[in-house]
């Protein structure tokens, strides 16, 4: 399967493989307030890495390892999201991933 | 080529009016206040200012440049709303050009607008206001407000993708959209206002669409002649029809270039 966006093929692989380049499982919240900050926030305590990544109020965070209790555990100390649920990653977020318009500015 | 971008475009559009007819009240409350305006407002104030009959036809008209940005920055709640709680991720992972996206929301919010004009003229002339147009002169209007609407969903677009919140796009909606009303020859031509805000009026895009909607519908070049000084009222008419094409065609690209870009970050 190949991802073009803007005219380059950004990504080039078996949709397994594409899917397992976010992880096993990835977290996603829903902010009640300035969902980008939230998302600062988890990247400053290190829940979240580069390859997050948010639609609206939705942050997806890959988990790339680390438990969804864990991950779970500091979004509730921040106290970062009015809803928040685990599941493994799919082609829409390895899709949203690679063409979000700053991430793919910056890549 | 053409219908692989026509055919998802259709869809786009299809879904957005959809979504639109379910609530009646975003066709029927951008209506109310220029109706009240055309209707009460401005036989009183002709009453009141001894003013002829004229004067509610050009207040009719002002109306319409009212309407027009309300209706405009209203459509662009939906596309908080669509962000927020709708299917904007679903319409981003979907194999769509995503300025499409954005050319789909315009097409319904301007054909939207287009008919509450429809009514708004019609309940003008029911009224007893007189218009005088020919087809060149319809024409004409009907340019300015094509242009002119295109750029103000071009503002409301870029101001949903700026703003996180519908509460917070709402605070800003009077200042984009009734602000620029009163300074732009609406109630009275713009000649009647200090120097600095006559010249400043002539940079509005709504000062040169209610100046084109006049020379259409009314026949009346004075709004033009106000802002150019030109005897040439075709001449005149052509420019100010560039300036709201013109910032259409920014307010577009730019439109399509926020939401390209922070639709997803």
């Amino acid at each position: 399967m190949a991802i073009i966006h803007a005219g380059r093929i950004v990504a080039l692989d078996t949709p397994a493989a594409l899917r397992a380049a976010l992880g096993r499982e990835l977290l996603e919240l829903k902010v009640d307030g300035d969902a980008a900050a939230a998302l600062a926030s988890l990247r400053a305590r290190g829940i979240a890495q580069d390859d997050a990544f948010l639609v609206g109020s939705t942050v997806t965070v890959p988990l790339n390892g680390r438990t969804s209790t864990d991950a779970i555990a500091v979004v509730s100390e921040l106290r970062l999201a009015a809803a928040v649920s685990s599941r493994p990653p799919t082609l829409d977020d390895v899709y949203l991933r690679l063409t979000g318009g700053r991430l793919a500015a910056a890549a | 080529m053409f219908a692989h971008t026509l055919s998802p475009l259709a869809t786009l559009s299809r879904r957005r009016l959809q979504l639109t007819v379910r609530t009646p009240r975003e066709l029927l409350v951008p209506l109310v206040t220029p109706i009240l305006f055309a209707l009460v407002i401005a036989p009183a104030l002709r009453t009141a200012l001894h003013t002829d009959a004229s004067y509610e036809a050009f207040v009719a008209i002002g109306t319409v440049g009212l309407l027009i940005p309300l209706n405009m920055m209203f459509s662009g709640l939906s596309v908080i709303v669509d962000r927020e709680q709708g299917a904007q991720r679903e319409l981003l992972a979907a194999p769509v050009a995503r300025p499409l996206l954005v050319l789909g929301n315009l097409i319904v919010a301007a054909a939207i607008t287009g008919l509450q004009i429809a009514v708004l003229i019609a309940a003008a002339a029911a009224r007893g206001i007189h218009f005088h147009a020919s087809t060149s002169g319809v024409l004409w209007c009907l340019a300015a407000v094509v242009t002119f609407g295109v750029e103000m969903y071009g503002l409301a677009e870029i101001l949903a993708g700026r703003v996180p919140k519908q509460e917070e796009y709402i605070a800003r909606v009077p200042a984009v959209a009734i602000v620029p009303w009163f300074l732009a020859g609406s109630l009275f031509p713009i000649k009647a206002m200090p120097a600095f805000l006559a010249w400043l009026a002539k940079f509005l895009p709504l000062t040169h669409g209610l100046a084109l909607m006049r020379y259409g519908l009314l026949g009346d070049a004075t709004g033009l002649r106000n802002i150019w000084g030109m005897h040439d009222t075709t001449a005149m008419a052509g420019l100010s029809l560039g300036v709201t094409a013109l910032f259409a065609l920014v307010l577009t690209a730019a439109s399509i270039r926020v939401f390209t870009r922070s639709a997803v970050h």
